[in-house]
């Protein structure tokens, strides 16, 4: 019965010991979830349930249920916060039980049981007026966001959004049309869904982004699932702060270059002006505004449709909410317990709600952002990671920062390989891998080194033993995480989407002038004319990339030929073949 | 106590209006002894002696100030013009977006014009960059000309100071100078905007002996490029500088313009900006 309450008594760490563990999870045990209030009619034991409060518990959790009294500043242990949303996930079975048992940590009684001097009714009674409690608190903090109308994951706090830009439908459903729209890149071909899709969980399956030039960046694009609880964007970046701000670097950027927008706002502006649907979604979004297309206006858009990439209706959510104590399998179980262990602390960068240790919202007074360097690499030279991508540190420059990243969320982690912020890790196992040697070991070629002996590397980050078994109950775990609501719900899908999508069937006819050959990339850079169709010119000085894979082909191209060649899409890439000199015939 | 103030101030305030003078500061981009020009190629550039096209060359100043006979520094109020100044700052713009300029815009500035006390003056002094307090702002609500995205250092929070760019031989690309700030970071609690830049990489200038009527600031490319390696490894994807102290394309471009690329190294002045008399431009303006 108590199985739950042993398997994580031994990992309490000072701090953590309130009504939820350090991981979010109740003291109680699951079972207790399914306990049933008695009392029928809680609306007529409200006052009895106040005083009752009042006069138990109102001296350490404070009559709002905030502990912010006196005494619980001077408790060893500060008491639960009543009134924040983790109670939301809290069943009134698991309040009662706490309620009548108190919490232990070893020999010390944190919170006194409460069994002898109140009666069971009694106790029932005080779960009512604690739910009532979180219920005044959730009020306030709907009221402070505004009349939208959150869809959050059950036991999910509100995100917090920015003052200049509260959340409104319209604004979401114009930044959806916006997110998918391959408008939004200068040359036609990307949009921001392109490399953040839906059913890669918003990432896309890449190792490194390719931009709508075919500029490779230097690291792969991550998740967006819950980026609204995100005090901090990208990999390393402890500038990059809100979603609004964090838009302008795929639009404006230019090292690498991704939707190409560099210098060219108006062109943008005008392009959106020039749809019907633009001129009223962001007269629905923007109303009043006399001039709403404007650049800040995509990105607060953007950013809105951002915030509802709400992910939490995993199978484990399911068996931990109770809902389904059956919904994740026993090795998956085993992997909880494992992945939730001191041995492998992995819950130290990927706690909390979101699995991971960078977090805020509504009610949290400060923002958590961390970085970690997990030993992933030790090269020889100045710097132990690979340029270009020397982490936190190519912000700040101090040489303790070099490596550290941060740790995405684990939600949905199955499918958004591979992994790190280069994709040097193909798969879970891999990454298990890395984790169980403290750090991964590249033996041979230009990256050797040991990167369990990075001077940076995590504390976390330590050697452990870990059976097959075990990395298959862990993998089993990680993939109860996957959300696949999340992965095919409507309102987040393209809206442009439609069965014509049958352009990667087709080959068109494209007419260049190859501007430069990169051959170990089987790229080529062209002027070109419009693809009806397909994507519009691109002339002098502004080429596009292309990929070649004849490397045949792309060996005869010199800078300046006028070719011809049939061009075909390839998911967001254009694929060029058959290739041959302006004016020239194929031979048959 | 408060009548004297005010009636100080109303003074100050009187004497100013009637003795300012309109003061017009004229800047030229050069390569070498030829004008900038962006649909041109220029020859014998850097270490390599390569020949370029300019692609791209603006660069943001301000705290414009105008020296005396003794040296001593007048700011000049610039006037506000909803395009190139703002407040202190100024963009100046040679690129006119024609060539391979393309990216850039049509509109090209290359002169700063303001008031000062009305006074003899004989040198100028400037400084290149955007100020800290606006230089980590949003481009999406600011005024011009710091919403441009062009000069945004969107990933680094804060503006590219200096922009220039020119295709050469090796790197029909670009060879890139990205100017700007680095090392930038907010406090402690990391939920603020940069309230730190290790390397704030703002340069100073100061041009004794510059007759305002007769001179021109000559920005020259050739000697901003004059040692650096212009054509590396003709495979290499663009290449350039983008202020990483611990890129070693950074350092020559640096050292001309007088900053210390890793903070330890000795500089010496700018070389770039330098006063030059021209005769048909002084003509011009007759």
């Amino acid at each position: 019965m108590l199985l739950r309450r042993v398997l994580f008594g031994g990992i309490l760490i000072v701090g953590a010991v309130t009504a939820h563990d350090a991981h979010g999870h109740s003291h109680a045990p699951l079972e207790a979830r399914h306990l049933k209030n008695p009392i029928m009619n809680p609306a007529e034991h409200l006052d009895a349930a106040k005083a009752l409060y009042t006069a138990s518990c109102a001296g350490c959790h404070g009559a709002d249920g905030r502990a912010r009294t006196h005494l619980a500043g001077t408790l060893p242990i500060r008491p639960t916060d009543l009134s924040e949303y983790m109670m939301d996930s809290m069943a009134q079975g698991e309040i009662y039980w706490v309620v009548t048992h108190g919490i232990a940590q070893g020999s010390v009684q944190h919170m006194p049981a409460f069994a002898q001097p109140l009666t069971d009714t009694q106790r029932w009674e005080v779960t009512i007026w604690v739910k009532e409690l979180r219920l005044k608190q959730k009020a306030l903090e709907v009221a402070s966001l505004g009349p939208y109308e959150w869809i959050l994951p059950p036991g999910f706090p509100y995100p917090k959004v920015p003052a200049d830009n509260p959340m409104t439908g319209e604004k979401v459903e114009l930044g959806r049309y916006l997110f998918y729209d391959k408008r939004l890149s200068l040359n036609g071909t990307q949009s921001c869904g392109t490399c953040h899709r839906q059913d890669k969980a918003f990432s896309d399956g890449r190792a490194q982004g390719l931009g709508s030039t075919g500029e490779l960046h230097p690291r792969g694009p991550m998740s967006l699932t819950n980026v609204a609880y995100s005090p901090v964007l990208t990999w390393a970046n402890p500038n990059m702060r809100r979603l609004e701000q964090q838009a302008l670097v795929p639009l404006f950027g230019e090292n690498p270059v991704e939707l190409g927008f560099v210098g060219k706002e108006d062109l943008l502006i005008a392009r959106l002006k020039s749809e019907s649907r633009y001129r009223k979604l962001f007269a629905d979004a923007f109303p009043g505004v006399a001039d709403p297309v404007t650049v800040a206006n995509v990105t607060k858009a953007i950013a809105s449709f951002e915030r509802i990439l709400l992910s939490g209706d995993s199978p484990y959510d399911a068996y931990r909410r109770g809902d389904n104590p059956n919904g994740i399998s026993v090795a998956a179980k085993r992997g909880e317990a494992l992945f939730f262990s001191e041995q492998l602390e992995c819950f130290h960068c990927h706690g909390g709600f979101n699995f991971t240790g960078t977090v805020d919202y509504l009610g949290k007074g400060i923002a958590e952002v961390e970085f970690h360097n997990t030993g992933l690499y030790n090269v020889a030279g100045r710097f132990s990671y690979p340029q270009p991508n020397l982490g936190l540190y190519d912000f700040t420059q101090q040489e303790d920062d070099i490596g550290k990243f941060q740790a995405p969320t684990l939600r949905n982690i199955a499918v958004t390989a591979p992994y790190m912020h280069d994709g040097s890790v193909a798969t879970l196992e891999d990454a298990i891998a890395h984790y169980k040697a403290g750090g991964r070991t590249i033996a041979s070629g230009p990256l050797a080194g040991e990167g369990s002996r990075n001077p940076a590397k995590s504390e976390f980050v330590r050697e452990f033993d870990l059976s097959a078994r075990d990395t298959a109950d862990l993998i089993a775990f990680l993939k109860s995480l996957t959300d696949k609501t999340f992965l095919s719900d409507r309102r987040l899908s393209n809206p442009f989407e439609s069965p014509a999508e049958t352009l990667s069937q087709s080959v068109f006819t494209l007419h260049g002038e190859v501007v430069a050959v990169y051959s170990d990339e089987g790229v080529v850079a062209l002027y070109h004319s419009d693809v009806p169709g397909l994507l519009p010119a691109m002339k002098k000085p502004a080429s596009m990339e292309f990929q070649v894979t004849d490397r045949g082909e792309l060996a005869r191209l010199q800078p300046g030929m006028k070719i011809v060649a049939g061009i075909r899409k390839v998911g967001s890439d254009y694929v060029l073949e058959k290739i041959r000199r302006e004016g020239t015939l194929s031979k048959k | 106590m408060f009548k004297i103030v005010a009636a100080l101030s109303l003074a100050a305030a009187v004497h100013g209006a009637a003795q300012t003078q309109p003061v017009a500061i004229h800047f030229k981009g050069s390569v070498g002894a030829e004008d900038f020009s962006c649909g041109q190629s220029y020859k014998g550039i850097g270490v390599t002696k390569s020949t370029i096209r300019p692609i791209d060359f603006r660069f943001y100043i301000h705290n414009v100030r105008l020296l005396d006979e003794k040296g001593k520094p007048t700011p000049v109020e610039l006037t506000q013009d909803d395009q190139w100044q703002f407040d202190d700052l100024a963009l100046i713009d040679f690129e006119d977006a024609t060539g391979a300029c393309g990216n850039g815009t049509p509109e090209t500035n290359t002169v700063v014009s303001g008031t000062v006390p009305a006074g003899r003056y004989s040198g100028i002094q400037f400084t290149v960059g955007v100020p800290f307090e606006k230089n980590h702002t949003d481009l999406t609500t600011m005024p011009s000309p710091l919403n441009l995205t062009a000069l945004a250092w969107v990933w680094n929070a804060g503006r590219k100071f200096m922009r220039v760019e020119v295709a050469s031989t090796g790197k029909p690309r670009g060879f890139v100078l990205h100017l700007g700030s680095t090392g930038c970071t907010p406090n402690q609690t990391r939920i603020t905007v940069p309230t730190t830049c290790a390397h704030p990489n703002r340069v100073e200038v100061s041009l004794a002996g510059f007759d305002l009527a007769r001179d021109q600031v000559a920005v020259d490319l050739a000697e901003l490029l004059k040692d650096s390696d212009l054509d590396g490894k003709p495979e290499q994807k663009g290449g350039g500088c983008m202020s990483n102290p611990s890129d070693a394309t950074c350092a020559p471009m640096f050292a001309a313009l007088g900053l210390a690329l890793t903070g330890t190294e000795t500089t010496h002045s700018q070389t770039v900006f330098r006063a030059l008399t021209s005769v048909t431009a002084a003509s011009a303006r007759q």
